[in-house]
């Protein structure tokens, strides 16, 4: 048998196992898409939600200084402790806390609703895109 | 031999037949066997995690990486079989030589484009130290596979 | 561009020689009530030409990095203290520290802090509202230690004599329910909950939980 013929017979059982796995593994992957976290939420999502989002910003305070959504309130890991009573003020049981920052890769925004979570804002989300999908979405 | 083969050289046949080549052979050719099996089943017990180990490159839209998460393994499986049991051996080398290459050029984009698990607080020039040992131990890797390859035996030369 | 970086990053595996670290990645542990947590990365010139370190860079603004001199002579030795502010954070916490010499710009070293803080406690919620006009129940915090923990909750006082709260022991020292109530909704009022431990002896935090009516 040719090497050709050999790698073609190794590639067609390849196959054969990969279907048997994808139909009965326990823990096959889904083929729809990307596990998404409940706590995440798309901006177009937070269309839908408008008007009773409180923004959390989880960037530093300087980033947040030059820039940030419109009504933001700025709340990190190093500012924690002196801030959240003041994003109490503001924050009213009900609402939505959509925390962001910088992008994607940033883990930050994740952790912050986690936090606001742990402490009790039931309705608290994280952006996917961050910063910069608003910044996309919000610039003419 | 066949008459379209290159014939080998009268050194090559003296080095190939010695036996510690044939050992030292024989102990390579099990050693990616054991390579292969390994990573195939350690991936084909949960592939749902390997899928996202694959979504990390992104290089792949989503339904091709859920594909390849459990092709992959398939493969693995197969070629570590083959050359466990020092069958279709020309094939199973083929295979893990475009394994291989496939896999090292994902590490050099992963490399290149510099990604990182931080925030990508330090932009895109710096290596990932989590991806340069496995791409330098790929490289080794495919310079043993062209080893037993060029090596391989008449009886596991198939004929053209 | 990106391929002449990777082939100077290849090229300059051996240049790497130069500057020798006595380690480049660092696990440390934080006690509660540490604000910082310090690292110090020592490294030597083995190398038979000078090099001069011109940037220190860490990948976030808690972690700073510093150096008390950029140039180093063949042999000598230097090091470079990483302070990781630990503010919230709890839990497996992991920072690099880029380190670049003008000598291999292009091969940087990356220098790794892994920070493992404890949290010593944990308070199910952290704050209580009631609307103004809504009646003035009892809403209660669930305060454990964490497993093992050498701390025990010793009192919860509130700052403000109208939201006053009760403490009922589910472990003594360990899980308590606090009970907080205002004395009435009709306006805006506001108190911080001082939970007081004694851990650890040197300096036994105080924990904080919010009581708010508006």
């Amino acid at each position: 048998m040719t090497a050709l013929r050999q790698t073609g017979f190794i590639l067609l059982i390849a196959v054969g196992l990969a279907g048997v796995t994808a139909a009965v593994h326990p823990k096959r992957p889904s083929f729809l898409g990307p596990p998404r976290d409940p706590n995440e939420v798309t901006l177009a999502q937070t269309k839908q939600w408008a008007g009773n989002i409180l923004w959390v910003d989880a960037r530093s305070e300087s980033e947040f200084a030059a820039e940030h959504v419109p009504d933001a309130f700025c709340l990190n890991f190093d500012n924690w402790t002196e801030r959240f009573p003041k994003f109490l003020d503001r924050y009213n049981p009900g609402q939505r806390v959509v925390v962001y920052c910088t992008a994607t890769s940033c883990q930050l925004s994740r952790e912050i609703a986690a936090k606001l979570k742990a402490s009790g804002v039931d309705d608290a989300y994280f952006l996917e895109g961050g910063w910069e999908a608003w910044k996309q979405q919000n610039r003419p | 031999m066949e008459a379209t083969e290159p014939p080998m050289s009268t050194l090559t046949q003296s080095i190939a037949s010695r036996p510690i080549f044939r050992t030292a052979r024989f102990l390579l050719r099990l050693a990616i066997a054991a390579l292969f099996l390994f990573a195939a089943i350690t991936k084909l017990v949960d592939p749902s995690s390997f899928v996202q180990q694959i979504a990390n490159y992104q290089l792949t839209p989503w339904p091709a990486t859920a594909l390849l998460s459990v092709f992959l393994p398939a493969l693995e499986l197969c070629v570590g079989v083959c050359l466990l049991l020092g069958r279709w051996e020309s094939g199973a080398l083929a295979w893990v030589a475009i394994l291989l290459t496939i896999f090292s050029g994902a590490l050099l984009s992963a490399i290149v484009r510099g990604l990182s698990i931080d925030c990508g607080c330090f932009g895109r020039s710096i290596e990932n130290t989590g991806t340069l040992w496995p791409l330098i131990r790929n490289l080794a890797l495919l310079v043993v596979t062209g080893f037993l390859w060029f090596s391989r035996s008449t009886k596991s030369r198939p004929a053209k | 561009m990106r391929l002449s970086l990777l082939l100077s990053l290849f090229l300059a595996i051996p240049a790497f020689a130069q500057l020798k670290w006595d380690t480049m990645e660092q696990t440390l542990k934080s006690k509660p009530g540490d604000r910082e947590i310090v690292a110090t990365y020592r490294f030597t010139n083995t190398g038979t030409t000078p090099i001069t370190i011109d940037n220190v860079h860490t990948s976030c603004g808690c972690t700073t990095a510093a150096l008390t001199k950029n140039e180093y002579a063949p042999g000598e030795s230097g090091q470079i203290v990483a302070r990781m502010e630990i503010g919230s954070r709890t839990g497996h916490q992991e920072k690099s520290i880029l380190v670049t010499t003008k000598q291999n710009p292009k091969a940087p070293t990356v220098l790794r802090l892994v920070a493992d803080i404890p949290e010593p406690l944990v308070m199910k919620p952290t704050f209580v509202m009631w609307a103004l006009g809504e009646t003035p129940k009892a809403k209660t915090i669930d305060i454990k230690v964490t497993d093992g923990f050498p701390m025990k909750l010793l009192k919860v006082d509130s700052d403000n004599p109208d939201i006053k709260v009760e403490v009922s022991e589910v472990h003594p020292g360990v899980e308590i329910e606090v009970h907080i109530t205002p004395k009435d909704t009709s306006r805006p009022e506001m108190a911080t909950l001082l939970i007081r431990t004694d851990y650890p002896s040197d300096n036994p935090q105080t924990y904080y939980a919010y009581a708010k009516v508006k």
